[in-house]
């Protein structure tokens, strides 16, 4: 019984520990959000990242303190951030450590605007403010800029997450927004959701011109059987990492799917 | 046979067929008819109809010779070693036909259960405990690798809940194996029948009772593993088939044989129907609609001729 009321006394004391708030220090937990930062040029200020945050390089640097599902509590005691960065996938892992006072901040990507919204807010978060804001302008330049390459509008595209099972994109999708601001339609974009698993048959029967394998999906021979007269391309890692992640640089996923009309 | 059983028989077939025809030809678009039909329904429907009928044979055998209501085709450490083997080939390969991988692990984890059950002192209970201690050594190894590549996280549970989009087989292979084992299989069948009763009664010792059970085991382990390769790992099947039909048609194993095959079928075809057609577009994953289509019916019988299963 003592062994266990010492370990709750040092737990308590861990917690009450008045350095434990060091000013402004936090750990991001989404590799999109980390991309915000060191855009923002705040990555001083980030004390931790998980193993899916690789780009920039020198993100990779960073102590690796867990993953999506799991954090390594030992280590995140051991940096004492004020906050918890996380996007909508790993916000339920975030909010669990309120309990030793640090402050959970779930960021949500839906659409272009609340990347926008997103960077000024971590800019004001993080005292920033102003670069934060040439970082969106300069975004919103590109954006145009990645607009007007398509000459080839409306084309019918099929975004594959997964062909086991049949993984699409839906209207919440983020990806969704991308395609249909690249100036080209989504044949997916009526169904009212995120990421769903659908009917090989309904996106046949849409006649799609242009397939988009995910890079973690197999570019296999029944795609091309069943989908005769469309285009497919597989995408490569690292475009798949630019298209899945709504960071500063989603004006290249527009490039991408402006210049899909080009041969 | 009964009257009863024969109008019974003659409804279950007809049931069959309603949902074969369902499958085949509801909202069939005429454009794209031959395609789909070709490379969608037609092998939808034969990985069904092997797949159903695998499981709800080998839970036949299963509950048959361990005497026991609750015995499923995963009762040999089927399903982890399915699991481990469909996880590895995604992780190892970004494998598309990890439904093999699926197939090789059942196969292997099922005959590491029978080796390390014995052969000469053989027992269920041995089979049973030694198939749930390797189940859950594998199951908190899949968990492990599930948890530490959070990229495939989704796709790997989406994919251990089973479908039939899992597997990119010969048709033609499938059915010649598929055939093969059930003439295998109806050749020990009346011996099944002998195993149902006490078995002092009916072999000379226990090593004689023994030696079917070994042989019933196996055909169970590589009927549930055809079925893996099929549609992945598909619960509840394997339990409610047989007990079903054991509620419906009695005791003679000759005949649940029969409708075993038939009500698998059946149940594969109309809930791959409905996890296909009732948000469509949209699909619910097969495991899911499998549970929710199957459990009220098995109630619903359960309590009106529940006193069968006593016997």
């Amino acid at each position: 019984m003592y062994k266990f009321l010492i370990s709750i006394f040092f737990i308590f004391l861990i917690i009450s520990n008045p350095s434990y708030a060091n000013n402004n220090s936090f750990i991001s937990i989404s590799p999109t959000i980390t991309e915000i930062i060191y855009s923002i040029d705040t990555q001083d200020q980030l004390k931790g990242v998980t193993t899916q945050c690789n780009f920039p390089e020198e993100a990779k640097q960073k102590p690796i303190i867990g993953d999506y599902y799991y954090i390594n509590e030992q280590m995140l005691l051991d940096i004492k951030p004020n906050y918890i960065l996380a996007d909508d996938l790993s916000a339920f892992i975030a909010k669990k450590y309120k309990k030793y006072n640090i402050e959970p901040i779930c960021l949500k990507f839906t659409n272009i605007n609340s990347i926008y919204e997103n960077i000024l807010f971590l800019g004001k978060l993080t005292n920033k403010e102003e670069n934060s804001i040439n970082v969106v302008t300069d975004i919103k330049n590109k954006v145009k800029k990645a607009k007007s390459l398509n000459k080839h509008p409306n084309k019918k595209v099929l975004y594959i997450i997964s062909t086991k099972p049949f993984r699409t994109i839906g209207k919440n999708s983020f990806i969704t927004n991308i395609i249909t601001e690249s100036g080209n339609i989504s044949i997916t974009s009526e169904l009212n959701t995120s990421y769903p698993i659908i009917s090989l048959e309904y996106a046949i029967n849409k006649n799609p011109d242009i397939i988009i394998l995910d890079y973690h999906c197999n570019k296999n021979e029944n795609i091309s059987k069943l989908f005769p007269n469309s285009r497919i391309i597989k995408m490569t890692k690292q475009q798949s990492d630019i298209i899945d992640r709504p960071s500063p640089r989603f004006y290249k996923s527009i490039e991408f799917f402006a210049q899909l009309g080009e041969n | 046979m009964t009257k009863k059983q024969i109008l019974s028989i003659i409804l279950l077939v007809f049931l069959f067929f309603i949902c074969l025809f369902l499958c085949l030809f509801y909202k069939l678009d005429i454009n794209n008819k031959e395609l789909i039909l070709s490379y969608i329904r037609i092998p939808t429907i034969i990985k069904a109809i092997i797949s159903g009928s695998c499981l709800a044979i080998a839970g036949m055998f299963l509950q048959t010779i361990s005497k026991n209501a609750l015995a499923d085709p995963y009762l040999t450490g089927l399903s982890a070693g399915a699991g481990f083997g469909i996880v590895i080939s995604i992780l190892l390969f970004n494998s598309v036909n990890y439904s093999i991988f699926g197939f090789i692990g059942a196969i292997i984890t099922a005959f590491l259960v029978i080796l390390l059950s014995g052969f000469s002192k053989f027992s269920i209970t041995k089979l049973i405990l030694i198939g749930l201690s390797l189940n859950l050594f594998t199951g908190a190894i899949i968990s492990f690798l599930i948890l530490k590549n959070p990229d495939k996280s989704y796709e790997m549970t989406l994919i251990l809940t089973g479908g039939f989009s899992s597997s990119e087989i010969s048709d033609k292979f499938l059915v010649i194996l598929f055939i093969l084992t059930l003439i295998i299989c109806s050749i020990f069948i009346p011996k099944l029948n002998a195993l149902r009763l006490d078995n002092k009664l009916i072999f000379k010792n226990q090593s004689a009772a023994n030696k079917y059970n070994i042989i019933f085991v196996i055909l169970a382990a590589f009927l549930t593993s055809i079925s893996v390769y099929c549609a992945g790992i598909l619960g509840f099947v394997g339990i409610i088939c047989p007990l079903l039909s054991k509620l419906i048609f009695g005791n003679d194993i000759r005949l649940l044989f029969f409708t075993n095959i038939l009500l698998g079928s059946s149940l594969l075809l109309f809930s791959n129907f409905i996890s296909t057609n009732i948000i469509y577009p949209l699909q619910i994953p097969l495991g899911i609609v499998i549970s929710i289509v199957g459990v009220p019916f098995f109630i619903f019988f359960l309590l009106k001729k529940g006193g069968i299963l006593n016997n």
